[in-house]
């Protein structure tokens, strides 16, 4: 067989988008409403992806109650793991990823809990490793201020191996070995220290780049990185970011596009923006101006120079970026066949295993991904109609990993 | 005014199959037989010597949906964990459960940090108020500013800023439940006493210990382990726990199961009949959250 496209449903209810929850087409609670999460989820496995991915971030970013007051996701969402728990129970084979800090969790809770999923769920459970990216969430663990990089690192590689030394060990947690031997490992960091620690762990990189030179660049180097530990190129998977409204015409997209920039309060995308240069105080810089000389920051350093080298090579001003920004930058407005050439495009290259979909609003960009552009991708012969496996290690192709102990 | 009527009622730890296999199915059926066997709650107790594949609050975010009425009690010690994972992940439960959870907070050795612990969760769950979220889209507003309670909390033990990144549980607060009968921890934040045995000189004194420490003991409820085997008939097990519920040695019962399924199939099958023909157990689930169900009032918010 052909190689095969995965992916999966990166799922942040009602929508990417930061005023999705203002869309008509959206419910503004689904974050804290189960059905309408389960209706996603069972969408996407009607639909045969890989899995259904959830975002986590342990407390609300610092901004101004005027902005944060405006936006729905980081103020009012399920907890994850028991999210992923409860998708578990109502769903047959689509596969669960829940993200979870190295940062602020202790390894054997952690342990506990995605073997836990991955029991309850058949062996569908996997766990994306973030170290954590705002102060916001460091006062809510009696910290001042957010730890450095380098150390959120170390701590993150020591994490890792005291976490798959509990599964593989099955002795001190008091739990069978999970159904997978070890539920499925994502990771999306891209900075030096972030690309070594995937090589060496991550199955699955979620990755963030916005132009095919550069995710081709990037797709060949964690390969060969990963090599570089000994790892076979297929037991790591690249899937990046991949943003999509759709229409029958590229007018009809475009209009869906204009409709949901129009719902975004301007307080909102200025503040986004300044999040993504890595908290740069924008005030006192003229929105008709160049986005100015930035210091490095301490959070997601390469999310801070794509969107610095964007705005810098297109010569947009604040507010142009800002307004662009708004709807993610990697947003693809088209029609059906646009949208599969550009995946089949990545993937050839290669530049891509797969992708993590994001959807600016759901269920509409969700539902309109998979009634115009799946058909497509099928008739090509690059993605399943349906599930051979039933774990989530057997729809992404990746074996079994063998215990550090010995066979179980 | 109608009488208000007091209803005793029953729980039960869930816990491994004794022979045949374990899995999620496994428990499901046995809450959804408790359910309908008018059972107040399951609870999954987090003991580190029982080799169980589940964690408490996974497994209860699974049977809340496999399950419509029964609360959903899960055990997580404060002792090495931090309060805002705990409050989050207990407010995302009773979120998914539409308001049936309850923590059985396990207080561990420093009683000082447990304290402070279930002072700062209790903040956390308030920190929006029940009118916050107004998700008004005419004026972009998802919440109200001036319904915000950020706990900005600093004490001995803790240093945690809030607010909680999800609105306030249905219930106000999930049903919290303790052991342990003294004052201190118990008699601050139980809502629910599970004690070893039915006794009314030890109700009486969790009773003082609560009114001592300036809250209502019309608003807390004692459950006493029960084995059912050590009672006879099921009809001779009816008239003990009918004794001990109307002389006040308990208002409830944790059944200690020898086993799952078999006694518990028993169980409903054979004594909770006779207490449904007392008046005893109700017949179906009279509210909507487990609150309302054992008749406790929803928490205000305070600050």
């Amino acid at each position: 067989m052909t190689r095969q496209l995965h992916f999966t449903a990166f799922l942040k209810p009602p929508g990417e988008y930061l005023a999705a929850w203002r869309h008509p087409d959206t419910r503004a609670d689904a974050g804290v409403d189960f059905d309408t999460v389960l209706s996603f989820a069972r969408a996407a496995e009607a639909a045969k992806f890989d899995a259904v991915f959830f975002a986590d971030l342990v407390g609300v970013p610092l901004e101004s109650q005027d902005v944060l007051s405006r936006v729905s996701v980081v103020n009012d969402s399920f907890e994850p793991t028991t999210l992923l728990a409860a998708l578990a129970a109502a769903t047959s084979r689509i596969g669960l990823i829940a993200t979870a800090s190295t940062t602020y969790n202790e390894p054997c809770h952690l342990a506990r809990t995605f073997a836990s999923i991955d029991h309850i769920s058949g062996g569908r459970a996997g766990w994306n490793v973030v170290t954590s990216l705002n102060d916001g969430e460091a006062l809510n663990f009696g910290r001042d201020a957010h730890v450095g990089h380098a150390d959120r690192y170390a701590r993150a590689e020591e994490f890792f191996d005291v976490v798959t030394g509990l599964w593989d060990e099955a002795g001190p947690l008091h739990i069978a070995r999970p159904p997978q031997g070890r539920p499925v490992i994502v990771q999306a960091g891209a900075s030096e220290a972030g690309k070594q620690f995937a090589a060496r762990v991550a199955e699955v990189v979620f990755s963030g780049q916005r132009d095919l030179a550069r995710a081709t660049e990037f797709y060949a180097e964690i390969k060969d990185r990963a090599a570089a530990f000994g790892r076979s190129p297929d037991e790591l998977k690249v899937f990046p970011a991949l943003s999509v409204i759709t229409a029958e015409t590229r007018a009809a997209a475009e209009a869906k596009r204009d409709t949901l920039r129009g719902l975004m309060p301007p307080q909102v995308a200025l503040a986004h923006l300044a999040y993504l240069l890595g908290g740069f105080d924008l005030t006192g810089h003229p929105l008709d101006g160049p986005l100015p000389e930035l210091p490095e920051s301490n959070q997601s350093k390469s999310t801070q120079l794509d969107v610095y080298l964007r705005a810098r090579q297109r010569g947009l001003t604040i507010r142009q970026l800002a307004t662009e920004i708004s709807d993610d930058s990697s947003t693809i407005v088209g029609p059906p066949e646009e949208v599969a050439d550009h995946i089949e495009r990545w993937f050839g290259a290669p530049a891509a295993d797969g992708f993590t979909l994001v959807f600016p609003y759901l269920p509409g960009t969700l539902d309109d991904f998979v009634q115009l552009v799946l058909p497509i991708l099928r008739r090509r012969g690059l993605f399943r109609a349906r599930y051979d496996g039933t774990t989530l290690r057997d729809h992404l192709g990746l074996g079994r990993p063998t215990s550090r102990y010995g066979p179980s | 005014m109608a009488a208000v009527t007091r209803f005793l009622a029953l729980g039960a730890f869930l816990q491994e199959p004794t022979a045949g296999p374990s899995g999620f199915a496994f428990h499901a059926d046995i809450a959804r037989l408790l359910e309908r066997g008018r059972f107040d709650a399951v609870l999954v107790a987090d003991d580190p010597a029982a080799k169980g594949l589940f964690e408490p609050l996974t497994l209860l975010s699974a049977l809340s949906t496999v399950t419509r009425h029964i609360g959903l009690v899960g055990t997580v010690g404060t002792t090495g964990r931090q309060p805002y994972h705990v409050a989050r992940k207990f407010a995302s439960l009773d979120h998914l459960s539409h308001g049936r959870a309850g923590w059985q907070a396990d207080r561990g050795e420093d009683h000082g940090r447990a304290d402070e612990f279930a002072d700062v969760v209790r903040q956390l769950w308030d920190s929006f108020s029940d009118k916050a979220m107004i998700r008004d889209v005419a004026t972009a507003r998802y919440y109200d500013p001036d319904q915000l309670r950020t706990p900005e909390h600093r004490g001995e033990h803790f240093r945690v800023r809030g607010p909680l990144n999800i609105s306030r549980p249905p219930q106000g607060h999930p049903v919290v439940f303790v052991t342990g009968t003294g004052p201190g921890f118990a008699a601050r934040h139980g809502d629910v006493f599970l004690v070893s045995r039915p006794d009314v000189a030890t109700a009486i004194a969790i009773r003082a210990a609560v009114e001592a420490a300036g809250r209502k003991p019309a608003q807390i409820r004692v459950w006493a382990q029960l084995f059912p085997l050590e009672a006879g008939t099921p009809e001779q097990l009816a008239d003990r726990m009918q004794e001990w519920f109307t002389e006040g040695a308990a208002d409830g019962f944790t059944v200690s199961f020898p086993s799952l399924p078999g006694p518990a199939i028993d169980f409903v099958r054979q004594v909770v009949p006779i207490l449904r023909r007392r008046g005893l157990v109700p017949d179906g689930y009279h509210g909507t959250t487990l609150r309302e169900n054992l008749g406790l009032a929803r928490p205000e918010v305070t600050r």
